[in-house]
């Protein structure tokens, strides 16, 4: 696994990167980072965040979309730039888990009333059928509901 | 859109204003600095509705992280709320680098994104968070997120 040591000893030792002033201090969580920049030629703007907890281990899903759209570089870059401490590029994977989208996180919690393990434990495709089914299950009583009762 | 230059702007603001308020934008030029619009904050968010959140959840082994694509930025946590709470303060984080840095509002990878920050500006932590969750609307609105490389 990767940590945010390597991540920063990356933004330390790669041209360009620099540091720049944190304006989330005062919120719980939003204040624990190192903010870095890196300006390209062309214009555009790099920007990523290192969590003060150096130790903490990034998830392999996390820190591939770290690579790809923050540091817009590769696992092979990222690991040599690192300090090449012996770990096989191979071991970090890149995304290739479909991620849940957070509204049907939220609606399956909040409103079918799911708790958190159980909606970790759901592939998307059951996450999407668990809210259908729910979905489906007021429908029918909303008809139930509605129907005129025979004496 | 009723159309008035600077200058005649700057006089008349106080009906302007309540024009505004009123549901009545005005489109404000001024020569060589280009156009700019008086829109009630109420008009303006109803506009930005259209620019919806899409956050996208990965329950890892030890963690959740969310990445928010419009933002390109990430948040994680021990469990969802620390994830959701860091969210919040991410956006944040990044509604303020753009309001204050020049380079960053002006970056080709980044203007596209105004749009959602500008909805993010508008909102207090609690309809933020509303927002990010919120189940899809405008599917087939045509709108995209700001290109990714």
């Amino acid at each position: 696994m990767t940590s945010f040591r390597e991540l920063k000893a990356y933004l330390d030792n790669a041209i360009g990167w620099e540091e720049v002033p944190n304006r989330s201090r005062g919120r719980s969580r939003g204040g624990d980072h190192w903010r870095y920049q890196k300006a390209l030629p062309d214009g555009r703007v790099l920007r990523t965040k290192v969590s003060r907890s150096l130790n903490k281990e990034i998830g392999p899903i996390l820190l591939g979309h770290i690579l790809r759209h923050q540091l817009e570089t590769t696992v092979e870059e990222f690991q040599a730039t690192s300090s090449g401490q012996g770990e096989d590029p191979r071991a970090v994977r890149m995304p290739d888990v479909e991620p849940m989208p957070g509204w049907l996180v939220m609606r399956l919690i909040h409103t079918v009333g799911l708790d958190e393990p159980a909606v970790r434990a759901l592939t998307l495709a059951d996450a999407l059928a668990a809210w259908d089914d729910y979905i489906m299950r007021l429908a029918v009583e909303a008809q139930h509901a509605t129907r005129p009762r025979r004496r | 859109m009723t159309a008035i230059n600077y200058s005649l702007a700057r006089d008349a603001l106080a009906d302007l204003f309540d024009a505004a308020i009123d549901h009545l934008p005005t489109q404000i030029e001024r020569r060589r600095s280009g156009e700019a619009v008086l829109i009630s904050s109420d008009d303006l968010r109803n506009v930005l509705e259209r620019h919806e959140f899409s956050p996208q959840v990965y329950f890892e082994a030890e963690a959740v992280s969310i990445w928010l694509p419009e933002l390109a930025v990430w948040a994680d946590g021990d469990d969802l709320v620390t994830a959701k709470d860091d969210l919040i303060g991410e956006v944040r984080q990044y509604v303020e680098e753009f309001a204050s840095d020049d380079r960053l509002r002006r970056a080709p990878n980044h203007r596209d994104r105004a749009p959602w920050v500008l909805r993010a500006r508008l909102l207090d932590d609690e309809e933020l968070e509303a927002a990010l969750f919120a189940e899809p609307q405008y599917e087939t609105s045509g709108f995209t997120v700001p290109a990714e490389r």
